[in-house]
């Protein structure tokens, strides 16, 4: 499943993969999986990508439960 | 300073086990061969039943050489032994028939050139028709350039060990607490990329195992196959890695690596081409076929890296377009 919150979230701060994977010390292809939802990041990288990004786990993480 | 003293000491580690490991091989000057024919009688003529008519090939190994033979098989059954320079062709330089013995050339001048042996068999008396015999022969060459050689090869191990060891260290060392380029994602891509190597690495060589079994004629000897085996793991690693984007930092040097094994796998093919119709004339060259091997594993690695390259640009350049 698609993460677009967090493409979002990282547009509205004009970022790019490659910005944002510096930033959290992981690599572009990384960023890129995870916006894909080819992987499922720990909770350590989630937390560092939301104080980047400024935003809650809630926020870029949690996935609205379709009815 | 844990980091340092790590690197400091695979750093002794290996210069030990270099010094040592030179030594204990400095002394080594020989290359032993040992052929089984299968021959039976056929006429006037020895016919060969197991091995194709082939010389026996060694690379040129300095000046001055000696080998020593040690031929048993039946008494009827003469081995006609000759050695040539150059070409298998040549005029032989050592020319003598034996039957089970034991004899030594004493030191041939053989001028840094190739060297070709030739076995040719011939029967003086009575053999029962449609038996087979064995003849079995040990070659021994001894030069003194295969010191130089085994300590070479010590060397260029020794050097491979030490990078490979700090390469082992650092990976190890790598704490998601407070590495800074620790990428999970890459680290268990990693893993992945291992364990389909471990699977095809075991498949490989149970298969040349099975044809060693099962095909007579099987040309390699068990460095060649084991070669091929490495050969093939490394490629897969290297290419599972690479499609997973968990290369081992290359993402911004990929292009002269990609370069490198493109050039190093063509050189190999080109080689193994220009020496098909040695290979199929002499035995003693199944190496070029582990290079063949080589060849195409290193070219894989390179094509796949080049296409990756081209494939990782452009969804980079997507993602700044968007």
């Amino acid at each position: 499943m698609k993460n677009l919150k967090l493409k979002a979230a990282r547009a509205a701060l004009d970022l790019s993969q490659q910005d944002l994977a510096d930033k959290v010390g992981v690599s572009r292809q990384t960023i890129n999986a995870i916006e894909k939802g080819d992987y499922n990041p720990t909770i350590k990288l989630c937390l560092a990508i939301c104080k980047v990004l400024g935003k809650t786990l809630d926020e870029l993480f949690w996935e609205e439960e379709e009815s | 300073m844990k980091k340092k003293a790590a690197i400091v000491t695979i750093i002794i580690s290996g210069i030990i086990i270099w010094v040592l490991t030179a030594f204990a091989v400095s002394m080594r000057q020989t290359q032993t061969l040992a052929y089984t024919d299968i021959v039976k009688e056929a006429g006037s003529n020895v016919t060969y039943v197991q091995r194709s008519k082939k010389p026996i090939y060694f690379l040129p190994v300095g000046k001055e050489c000696e080998f020593s033979f040690s031929v048993t098989g039946p008494d009827e059954i003469k081995t006609k032994i000759s050695i040539s320079l150059g070409s298998p062709k040549a005029e032989p330089i050592f020319t003598t028939t034996v039957s089970n013995k034991d004899f030594s050339t004493g030191t041939l001048n053989v001028d840094d050139k190739e060297i070709y042996i030739n076995c040719e068999y011939e029967y003086d008396g009575e053999l029962s028709a449609d038996k087979e015999y064995g003849v079995r022969y040990t070659i021994e060459l001894n030069s003194g350039n295969y010191a130089l050689y085994n300590g070479i090869m010590v060397a260029v191990a020794a050097l491979c060990i030490i990078p490979l060891g700090i390469s082992v260290s650092y990976l190890t060392s790598l704490n998601e607490n407070n590495a800074k380029a620790y990428d999970e994602r890459q680290m268990r891509m990693r893993g992945k990329a291992a364990m389909s190597t471990l699977i095809v690495v075991i498949i490989s060589a149970m298969a040349l195992g099975l044809m060693s079994m099962i095909y007579k004629g099987y040309p390699l000897n068990v460095y060649d196959s084991m070669m091929i085996v490495v050969f093939i793991g490394i490629a897969t690693f290297a290419i599972t890695a690479d499609r997973y984007d968990a290369y081992m930092g290359l993402s911004k040097k990929r292009v002269p690596f990609a370069i490198a094994f493109s050039v190093i796998g063509l050189i190999d093919i080109i080689m193994f081409i220009c020496n098909l119709k040695l290979i199929l004339m002499v035995n003693g060259l199944t190496n070029i076929v582990s290079s063949l091997v080589q060849g195409i594993c290193c070219l894989a690695i390179g094509i796949e890296m080049i296409t990756k390259n081209i494939k990782d640009k452009k969804e980079a350049l997507a993602d700044e377009e968007s």
